[in-house]
C-alpha cells in the first residue's frame, strides 16, 4: 500500500494475467468469529466420531478392541485437528465452514486460489500464531499440573498488525492472505421515480459540462441520499447547489436536494429516457428566475410537492 | 486542503472492519499511541498508583497468599480496572486530537496537537475529567488511604460507578470527539449555538440502540484483549526469568496496570473510528466531504462559507 493511498483495509492485487482486483482484507476481528465456528465444528466432529467409536467398541467387544478404539479416537482427534483446515481450504476454494459462514476466504498473495501445499503450511503454523497458550489453573493454587489450552493469539495479532496484508505468520510462510469474499464495489445506478427530477433536469443549461469528479460526487450522493433525512440532504447539497443556482440562473428557493438529484439524472439517466414523463400539474413550471411561470399546486392532493424547497 | 482526499478512507464499515482498521492505524500512526496516549496515560497511571499501590505493598509485607490478603488484592484489582476505564477518554485527549487531524493531514505535528489541547483544556477537562468521573474517584481513594476494605466503599460504590459510567458511555460514547474535534462549547446563551449536549443528542439519539450494542461488543472484545495481553506479559516474564507466580508485586504494580493501559489505548483508536462510522451512517459525512470538495473545485473557496461570512 503506497503511503499516499488512504488508510483502509483494502489491497490492490495484479494477477499474473495482468488483471487488477481490489480486495478487501479480513483482519483479526473479522477472522476471529470464523475461527470460533471452525473450532466448534472440529470439536463437534471429534465428539461425534468418538461417541460412534465408543458404541462400535461396545457392540463388538470392548475388551479386545478397546485399545484399538482408544487409539482410533486419538488418531481421529489428531487428523481432524490438524488437517480439517488444510483439506477444506484446498477443496473448497480457500474456505472452511467458519470462513464460508463469515464470508471470507484464503487466496495467495497474487490473487490466485490457494493450493494444497499453501493450505498445509498456513494451517500447520496456526499453533504458532495462537501462541502463547494459557492454562486456566495457573491463577489458582492447585496440585493439578497446568494444561495450556486457551490461545491468547498475541503472536498472530502482532504479525497481522505489522504486515500490510494483515497476514499472520502462517500466511507469511505460505504466501497467502485472507480476504472478504467480494471483489469490488460498484455504485448501483439509482432509480429515479420522482416526476419533478426529469422536469428540473431539462432546465439545466446544456453548456454545463459534468466533470468526472462531479459525476463521482453525484453518484455518491444519489447512492446515500435515501439513508439521510430530508433536512440533512438539503444541508449537504447546499454546499454545491447554492453557487450552481446562481450559475444556472434558477430561482433561489429551489430544493437543493432535488436539483442535486436532477443533476444526477441528467448525468447518468437522461439519455436513456426517450421523453419526459407526465408531469401532471407541474407541466409548464419553470425554475428559471426570468420565467414568470409558477408552480400550480393543487392543494387538494398530496401528490404535488413543489420543486421549491427550504433554502436557509 | 482537499476535503475528499482524506488519509483514512471515509466509507461505511462493519464493526469487525473498524477493529481491523484500528490495528492498521496503530501501525501507520504509532506515534498516536506511543507518544500521544502514553503522555496522557503516564500522569493518570502514576496518580492511580499513588492512591492504590499501598494496598499490595502493605499486604506483601504479611504475605500475599493468606486469605485476608486475597480480599485486599481483589479490592486493588477492581479499583485499578475501574480507574483506567474512567480515565481512558481523558488520557486519550492527545491521541484523539492527533488522529482527528490525521484524517486530513498526512503527518500532523505535535505542536498543533498541543495547541489544540491547550485551547480547549477547560472544556474537555471539566467534561471528561470531572463530570465523567476520571478525577473524583482518585480523590475519594486518596481519602481512604490506609483504611481496610469495606463492603460498602469498596464493592457497592465502585459497582454503582461502573454501572453509571457504562450507561453514560454506552448512550453517548463520542463526547470526547464532540468536545475535541468538533469543538462544541459546553454551554451557550444563544439557542443557535450547537452546544456539546445538543450535538450529543443529535449525534447519539438516532443511533442509541446501535451504539449501546456496539459498546457492549467492543467491551467484550477489549476484555478478551486485556486477558491476552496480560497473560502474554506474564508468559514473557516466566520465559525470561523463570518466575511464573501471579501473586507478586511486579505483576500487580506493573504488568496489570500496563495491560489495562494498552487496552485503553486501543479503545481510543476504536472509538474514533466508530465516531467516523457513526457520522457516515447518520449524517452522510463522506457525501458532505465529497460535495464540499466538488464545490471548492468548481467555485474556488468553499462558496457556502464565503456566503455565510459575507452575510454576517
Amino acid at each position: 500500500m503506497p503511503s499516499h493511498s488512504p488508510l483502509d483495509t483494502t489491497i490492490a492485487v495484479v494477477t499474473p494475467e495482468n488483471i487488477a482486483f481490489d480486495y478487501q482484507l479480513a483482519g483479526p476481528f473479522r477472522r476471529m468469529p470464523a475461527y470460533l465456528i471452525d473450532l466448534l465444528v472440529r470439536w463437534a466432529a471429534i465428539v461425534i466420531l468418538v461417541v460412534l467409536a465408543f458404541f462400535i467398541g461396545l457392540l463388538i467387544n470392548i475388551q479386545t478392541l478397546g485399545p484399538f478404539v482408544i487409539a482410533g479416537m486419538f488418531l481421529t482427534y489428531f487428523v481432524i485437528s490438524w488437517f480439517y483446515g488444510t483439506v477444506m481450504e484446498t477443496f473448497f476454494n480457500g474456505r472452511t465452514i467458519g470462513k464460508w459462514a463469515c464470508g471470507i476466504r484464503v487466496i495467495d498473495v497474487d490473487g490466485r486460489p490457494i493450493n494444497g501445499r499453501r493450505a498445509f503450511v498456513r494451517n500447520l503454523l496456526r499453533i504458532v500464531d495462537l501462541f502463547p497458550m494459557a492454562a486456566p489453573g495457573i491463577f489458582v493454587d492447585s496440585d493439578i499440573p497446568p494444561v495450556f489450552i486457551i490461545p491468547t493469539g498475541l503472536v498472530g495479532l502482532i504479525a497481522m498488525m505489522s504486515t500490510k496484508r494483515l497476514q499472520r505468520l502462517g500466511d507469511l510462510a505460505a504466501g497467502t492472505m485472507v480476504i472478504i469474499d467480494q471483489r469490488s464495489w460498484r455504485l448501483p445506478v439509482a432509480k429515479v421515480d420522482d416526476a419533478r427530477v426529469p422536469a428540473l433536469a431539462s432546465f439545466i443549461p446544456a453548456d454545463y459540462r459534468i466533470s468526472r469528479s462531479m459525476a463521482r460526487t453525484l453518484a455518491v450522493y444519489a447512492e446515500r441520499r435515501h439513508y439521510l433525512t430530508p433536512a440533512r440532504r438539503r444541508e449537504v447539497a447546499r454546499h454545491l447547489i447554492i453557487p450552481l443556482i446562481d450559475r444556472f440562473e434558477f430561482r433561489s428557493d429551489i430544493d437543493p436536494d432535488l436539483l442535486m438529484y436532477a443533476l444526477y439524472y441528467k448525468t447518468f439517466l437522461a439519455e436513456s429516457s426517450a421523453e419526459l414523463p407526465d408531469l401532471g400539474s407541474l407541466a409548464g413550471y419553470s425554475p428559471l428566475r426570468s420565467s414568470v411561470a409558477e408552480v400550480m399546486v393543487d392543494e387538494a392532493t398530496d401528490a404535488e410537492i413543489p420543486i421549491a424547497g427550504v433554502v436557509e | 486542503m482537499q476535503l475528499d482526499q482524506t488519509h483514512v478512507k471515509v466509507r461505511l464499515r462493519t464493526m469487525a472492519e473498524i477493529g481491523d482498521l484500528a490495528l492498521i492505524m496503530v501501525r501507520r500512526y504509532p506515534a498516536a499511541i506511543l507518544v500521544g496516549f502514553a503522555t496522557g496515560a503516564v500522569f493518570w497511571a502514576l496518580l492511580d498508583l499513588l492512591v492504590l499501590a499501598w494496598i499490595p505493598i502493605t499486604e506483601s509485607s504479611y504475605g500475599l497468599d493468606d486469605e485476608e490478603a486475597v480480599w485486599e488484592i481483589i479490592r486493588y484489582l477492581a479499583w485499578m480496572g475501574l480507574l483506567v476505564m474512567l480515565q481512558a477518554p481523558v488520557a486519550g485527549v492527545l491521541s484523539t486530537l492527533y488522529l482527528g487531524l490525521a484524517v486530513f493531514e498526512q503527518r500532523p505535528t505535535w505542536a498543533s496537537v498541543r495547541t489544540e489541547a491547550k485551547r480547549g483544556f477547560k472544556r474537555w477537562f471539566w467534561k471528561l475529567g470531572i463530570v465523567r468521573f476520571a478525577l473524583p474517584p482518585v480523590i475519594f481513594l486518596a481519602c481512604r488511604w490506609g483504611q481496610p476494605a469495606s463492603g460498602f466503599w469498596d464493592a457497592f460504590v465502585p459497582l454503582v460507578i461502573l454501572l453509571w459510567v457504562s450507561l453514560v458511555r454506552a448512550s453517548s460514547p463520542f463526547m470526547p470527539e464532540i468536545l475535541l474535534l468538533e469543538q462544541c462549547p459546553i454551554r451557550s446563551k444563544s439557542p443557535d449555538v450547537i452546544t456539546a449536549s445538543r450535538r450529543s443528542k443529535s449525534l447519539h439519539g438516532p443511533m442509541a440502540g446501535d451504539l449501546s450494542g456496539r459498546f457492549i461488543s467492543v467491551s467484550c472484545v477489549l476484555v478478551i484483549l486485556l486477558f491476552s495481553i496480560g497473560y502474554s506479559l506474564l508468559w514473557a516474564r516466566g520465559i525470561s526469568f523463570g518466575r511464573w507466580d501471579v501473586m507478586n508485586l511486579f505483576v500487580l504494580l506493573v504488568i496489570y496496570p500496563f495491560s489495562l493501559w494498552c487496552v485503553a489505548g486501543i479503545s481510543v483508536m476504536v472509538r474514533i473510528l466508530n465516531y467516523l462510522d457513526c457520522r457516515i451512517r447518520l449524517e452522510g459525512w463522506e457525501v458532505e466531504l465529497a460535495v464540499r470538495a466538488e464545490a471548492m473545485r468548481q467555485f474556488g473557496e468553499e462558496p457556502l462559507a464565503v456566503a455565510t461570512e459575507a452575510a454576517s
